[in-house]
């Protein structure tokens, strides 16, 4: 029953064009982090070339303004950008699960409560909060991941506390709770697996937006200058005069796509499980 | 048309031959200059920044001395000065026809009460040069004499080339100048309006008493993103801005023709700052050794791409008159490892790393303003030629805030400091006071005001005391030039570079500009027709301004924007508009006419 | 219902106080001080006596408690105090800056809404169509590239190489133009931070549209409607847009605290003086009072707007206050 249902999603996923082409971007990613030191030409953190290099045979892409190679910079830079989003989704995730299941299954004051801590996060201006935020702690490579996970648990905890209150009224979870199973046991055992799926695709959504996010803050110089993210080579190009020169074509310009493809991919996917869960929007077939 | 152009500019040039110092009229409508920071109101009060706001308020305001080129004073409020032999009193005359900008005379009295408010009010810059000054008399409207309690030979900079003369008749009512907003005063340029984050606006002082001001009115547009800045000059938005040109855009903006470079040395100093209160930054050759470690040419070359001067190890910028010429720039990787190891840091437990004398561990921690990537990748560079001779450490990157605050507590070195080692730099006056090198290393938080290293040396300390006891020119220079030898011998921090001053403005708009030794253009004298440099006459300058400006206007017309594409595109787009309203204008005429065509 | 409203009111109430309270502690735990702020570059030269006389005058210098009552005091009175950076009255310089972030916001959110409200209604009606693929990836596509990464290629190629629009500011003030050549001055100003603007915040409308009118077109008045006969025109505007819309309007209100967000770098990257700019030159500058204020406006126009959403939302939607009620 559990890998049928498993398969079934597979299969509706696989048969969304945007799911697989956001899954198969992933990948594609996932192979060149894994891959960095094979794939890049040099060490990022290595001063190989004059600084400020146009393109050439040598460096395709130029060289920083230190005379480090950009595209093996953007070759590791996927890395930290996958890590960030990725890190900061589940911690966002879990936090959100927690809540979510908490409030849905207890309900009453507990929920009460709860929610209106959400309500309070969903509230409070979200960009200036994280500015206010990375200020006051530091840039560190941690310390964004934390920043941004603190913000965006909110909105998955609701998804997933409405998602509980249906399951909650699903039979075997009223003949568990009639039999005087924990309440820990329900939540764990028979509440959780439910909510997965859905959890699934707000934590590909929240990857989506902690990647955007980084990339913001490092371009304001809250970030972590001495990570190279694909935010902090933007924030060095910008800082550097890149957008004045023809520099932008070569330091600019890939960043910035490489960005809007990554988030694309986890987006696309997300999308295409959302659409899963939600089979009122499925196409007809 | 060009005929009549010549002979207007070569009458002009005669008269300004025959008059240099007074020119006739505005020759220009409206300059716009871009700046920074949001200054908020320009008085000496309530400036925010040295620069660009004191330079705003010096253009409102005037001094009884200007720093000159080379920043050496000439008399300016002041027509006529005496010194007494000892240097203790000071006897002056003043123009008569100087006006405040709502046309009541500037007379002696003024300038009593503006040292007098000065003190009264204090605010710091201004009211501590002035604590020399004993007595004021006011014998007329024009004549006034001061007299010392103790003979200064920085007077006639600070504060009489410094100290702005405020309006008695203003003044006197106001009690609460840090909230004060006025700013009326006497230079060549009143104030119009200032709207809060994105302009101030200056109009022209017809009647100022050195003639009237070379443009009609000055606008500075405030933009905080450089890039911005940068983009709108080079979209012709601004006809100059403040802010020095990053390195990596000299080349670009050099090889645009329709806008001109300005460089000239800097004063500001960036240095690499250790606790010297901390071992084992204590310890003599370690700091010799960090100093031998880092090629400060390289640093120049890489991430200033050249546009600095390589740090002496004097601290002193050469290009000063009390540069000690004898001190060589070292950088010896070999020697940096033997004076570690002569003095007992070895790695005893071959983590590649060394370890102090006693095998105390050594990871120390090299600080730098987040903000600022030129100082982060210069901090990337040193910390990497640190670990190469086997001082281990790592550079971590904070909001200058929190640097300050672990550097400078509360900005008092009385209070001690918290770290290893980080990226410093100091502003231009440090340059511009030789003998500032006192506060910088004396061992007393008193005297040595802005010794953030916490640095102690007797030797140095007696040479300071000589210094101070000593008022001949000659014997002072000697000895800030022993105090510069002994520095780089005992290394209380390492000097990597001081970064030069890149301005750039549009010629055609205005090409006067006068280029100041450490500061840049935007200054009294770019603005005041006159000479203000000792070796080379105006006149050829102007000269050559004429003619550099027509060419840049023949050729800019053909390489707008600097990009062959986007001026493909650009003309393309100018012809199908035209072909578009030459249609559409026909389509007007004829279709009343032919009415069926429509 | 009137206890729905006094719950409601209640828990905006909680959080204006929380941000009220996490505003103070937040700037006063950060490290660093603000007396170079207040004493300008000569703060080196100074004497202790000269600084604490300036760290007593501006309060600093009490202890946290006190300096909470006064804060308290202060924001309730309208006293936003004075910046330590411009020196100024804070509500002076709210004042200027304001309506530029009202203009730059409003009309973003105003044409984001109505690009997104259309498209998403296209789209859902031609569910599963290439129309409907297409505009889900290209609003897709919009939402995933970096807001200020867009607003600098706009610049990169609109202003510094064409000159079509100006690269900084919101107007031209200092050339003194009245009536309509000030209204199209500061129409060109406004043109690409507001195109960012929209850029980045249309993906959401669209896709709140088109989910809710996914879900309106599958109901069974819509079905009937169409077994009946009527025209597909009549149900799609009649019927499916309007009921559809209600999602989007309480989004509407909502979505204004995205767009104050999203005003913050975009202001930056287009030196356009508004609040978001204002609020991230304070938090590098560290000016206490002007951090507070800012982010305090901010949060306070997006409480206000969603005590307006929620108050609205029954009258528009009879259905939702019917339930609630119970």
């Amino acid at each position: 029953m559990k890998s049928n249902r498993w398969g079934y999603y597979w299969k509706t996923l696989s048969s969304s064009k945007l799911g697989l082409f956001g899954l198969s971007i992933l990948c594609l990613f996932l192979i060149i982090a894994l891959f960095a030191p094979l794939l890049a030409p040099f060490n990022p953190m290595e001063r190989v070339g004059q600084p400020f290099g146009e393109p050439s045979s040598t460096f395709l892409l130029g060289t920083n303004d230190v005379g480090q190679d950009i595209l093996s910079e953007l070759i590791y830079g996927s890395r930290i950008s996958l890590m960030i989003g990725v890190i900061a989704a589940l911690i966002s995730i879990v936090l959100g699960i927690i809540v979510g299941i908490v409030a849905g299954y207890y309900g009453g004051k507990v929920d009460n409560f709860l929610m209106r801590v959400v309500d309070l996060v969903l509230v409070v201006p979200f960009l200036p909060l994280m500015i206010l935020l990375a200020a006051f702690i530091g840039p560190s490579f941690w310390n964004i991941i934390l920043v941004i996970s603190l913000i965006s648990w909110a909105s998955p905890a609701r998804v997933i506390r409405s998602q509980v209150l249906n399951l909650k009224t699903k039979g075997y979870v009223e003949a568990a709770k009639s039999i005087g199973t924990k309440a820990s046991t329900i939540m764990l055992k028979h509440i959780m697996p439910g909510v997965i799926p859905i959890a699934l695709s707000q934590f590909v959504m929240a990857a989506s937006s902690a990647i955007l996010i980084e990339a913001s803050l490092s371009f304001l110089g809250l970030g972590d200058p001495f990570v190279k993210s694909w935010g902090t080579i933007l924030y060095y190009a910008q800082a550097r005069g890149a957008f004045l020169t023809e520099a932008w074509l070569w330091w600019v310009l890939p960043p910035g796509l490489l960005i809007t493809t990554l988030v694309i991919g986890f987006a696309f996917t997300g999308y295409s499980l959302e659409e899963i869960m939600n089979p009122r929007l499925r196409k007809e077939r | 048309m060009k005929k009549v152009l010549i002979s207007l500019l070569s009458a002009f040039l005669i008269f300004a031959l025959s008059n240099a110092s007074v020119q006739a009229a505005s020759s220009v409508d409206s300059l716009k200059v871009g700046i920074t920071k949001d200054e908020n109101a320009l008085n000496p009060y309530t400036y925010v920044t040295g620069y660009p706001g004191l330079d705003l308020v010096n253009l409102l305001y005037d001094n009884l001395f200007q720093l000159d080129e080379n920043n050496q004073p000439i008399p300016w409020l002041v027509k006529d000065y005496n010194m007494s032999e000892d240097g203790l009193t000071y006897s002056f005359v003043l123009h008569e026809d100087v006006k405040w900008h709502d046309g009541e005379p500037l007379t002696a009295n003024d300038v009593k009460f503006t040292m007098d408010y000065f003190v009264k009010y204090p605010k710091s810059r201004f009211t501590n040069p002035l604590s020399q000054i004993s007595s004021i008399t006011v014998s007329s409207d024009t004549e006034f004499s001061l007299t010392l309690s103790k003979a200064d030979p920085n007077f006639m900079i600070q504060p009489l080339a410094d100290l702005p003369i405020l309006p008695e008749h203003i003044w006197s009512s106001i009690t609460a100048p840090d909230d004060e907003t006025n700013n009326l005063g006497s230079g060549p340029y009143k104030f119009v309006e200032h709207k809060s984050g994105q302009y101030y606006k200056f109009e022209a002082n017809l009647d100022y008493f050195k003639g009237e001001p070379q443009t009609k009115e000055i606008i500075f547009p405030i933009i905080e993103d450089t890039t911005a800045m940068f983009n709108a000059l080079q979209a012709g938005e601004l006809d100059a801005i403040s802010a020095s040109i990053s390195p990596e855009l000299v080349e670009q903006f050099e090889s645009n023709n329709a806008i001109k470079v300005a460089r000239g040395p800097g004063y500001s100093t960036t240095l690499f700052q250790v606790n010297a209160e901390k071992y084992p930054m204590s310890e003599t050759p370690f700091r010799k050794a960090i100093d031998l470690a880092i090629d400060k040419q390289y640093l120049v070359d890489t991430v200033l791409l050249g546009y600095a001067e390589v740090g002496s190890p004097g601290f002193i910028h050469p290009s000063s008159p009390a540069h000690n010429t004898e001190l060589k720039v070292s950088f010896n990787v070999d020697e940096a490892k033997r004076t570690l190891a002569d003095a007992g840091f070895v790695d005893t437990n071959g983590d590649g790393f060394v370890e102090g004398q006693n095998g105390e561990t050594i990871d120390l921690t090299t600080l730098v303003y987040s903000g600022s990537p030129i100082r982060i990748r210069t901090a990337e560079l040193v910390s990497e030629a640190l670990n190469e001779i086997g001082i281990k450490n790592q550079v971590k990157a904070m909001d200058a805030t929190t640097v300050d605050s672990l550097m400078w507590p509360d900005f008092d070195v009385s209070k001690g400091r918290d770290y290893d080692m980080g990226l410093w730099s100091w502003s231009n006056t440090m340059q511009l006071f030789p003998d500032r090198m006192v506060e910088l290393f004396h061992s007393d938080p008193t005297i040595g005001s802005v010794n953030i290293g916490g640095y102690k040396s007797e030797k140095f300390d007696e040479l300071s005391q000589q210094l101070m006891d000593t008022f001949e020119e000659e014997e002072r220079m000697q000895i800030i030039k022993d105090m510069q030898a002994f520095v780089s011998e005992d290394v209380p921090f390492t000097t990597l570079y001081y970064q030069e001053i890149v301005n750039a403005y549009n010629p055609e708009v205005f090409d006067q500009y006068v280029f100041q030794v450490g500061k840049g253009i935007i200054n009294k004298m770019s603005f005041v027709a006159g000479d203000w440099s000792g070796s080379s006459p105006n006149v050829d300058v102007q000269e050559e301004v004429v003619e550099d400006s027509e060419e840049a206007s023949i050729v800019s017309e053909a390489d707008e924007g600097g990009n062959m594409l986007f001026l493909y595109i650009l003309a393309g787009l100018v012809v199908a508009f035209i072909v578009y309203i030459l249609f559409i204008r026909k389509r007007k005429t004829s279709g009343t006419k032919d009415e069926f065509e429509v | 219902m009137l206890k729905f409203y006094v719950g409601k009111f209640l828990q905006y109430f909680l959080v204006i106080v929380l941000m009220l309270t996490l505003n103070f502690l937040l700037p006063r735990l950060m490290p660093g001080n603000p007396l170079v702020f207040l004493a300008g570059e000569d703060v080196g030269f100074m004497t202790s006596e000269e600084k604490n006389e300036i760290l007593d005058k501006h309060g600093l210098n009490d202890s946290i408690p006190q300096q909470y009552i006064s804060y308290i005091k202060n924001i309730v009175t309208g006293d936003f105090g004075y910046s330590y950076q411009q020196k100024r009255s804070i509500a002076d310089l709210l004042k200027e800056r304001m309506p530029w972030t009202l203009l730059l916001a409003g009309l973003g959110l105003v044409i984001s809404t109505i690009i997104g409200v259309m498209f998403g209604a296209l789209s859902a009606w031609r569910r599963g169509s290439s129309t409907d693929a297409n505009l889900l990836t290209m609003f897709m596509f919009l939402s995933a590239m970096p807001s200020f990464w867009i607003g600098m290629i706009l610049v990169s190629i609109f202003s510094a190489q064409l000159g079509l629009f100006p690269v900084f500011g919101a107007e031209s003030g200092w050339s003194n133009l009245t009536g309509m050549d000030r209204f199209f001055d500061i129409l060109r100003h406004l043109v690409l931070p507001l195109t960012t603007l929209v850029l980045i915040s249309v993906t959401n409308t669209f896709m709140i549209m088109r989910y809710s009118m996914l879900n309106v077109l599958g109901e069974d008045y819509i079905m009937m409607a169409k077994a009946k006969g009527v025209r597909d025109r009549v149900i799609k505007y009649k019927h499916a847009m309007r009921n559809a819309l209600l999602p989007v309007a309480t989004v509407f209100m909502l979505s204004l605290g995205f767009m104050l967000g999203g005003a913050t770098v975009i202001e930056t990257v287009f030196a356009y003086p508004g609040v978001g700019r204002l609020m991230f030159e304070s938090v590098v500058s560290r000016d206490y009072p002007l951090i507070q204020a800012t982010f305090l406006i901010i949060t306070f126009s997006v409480v206000i707007a969603n005590l307006l959403a929620d108050i609205l939302y029954p009258f528009i939607d009879p259905k939702v206050g019917g339930q609630r009620e119970k």
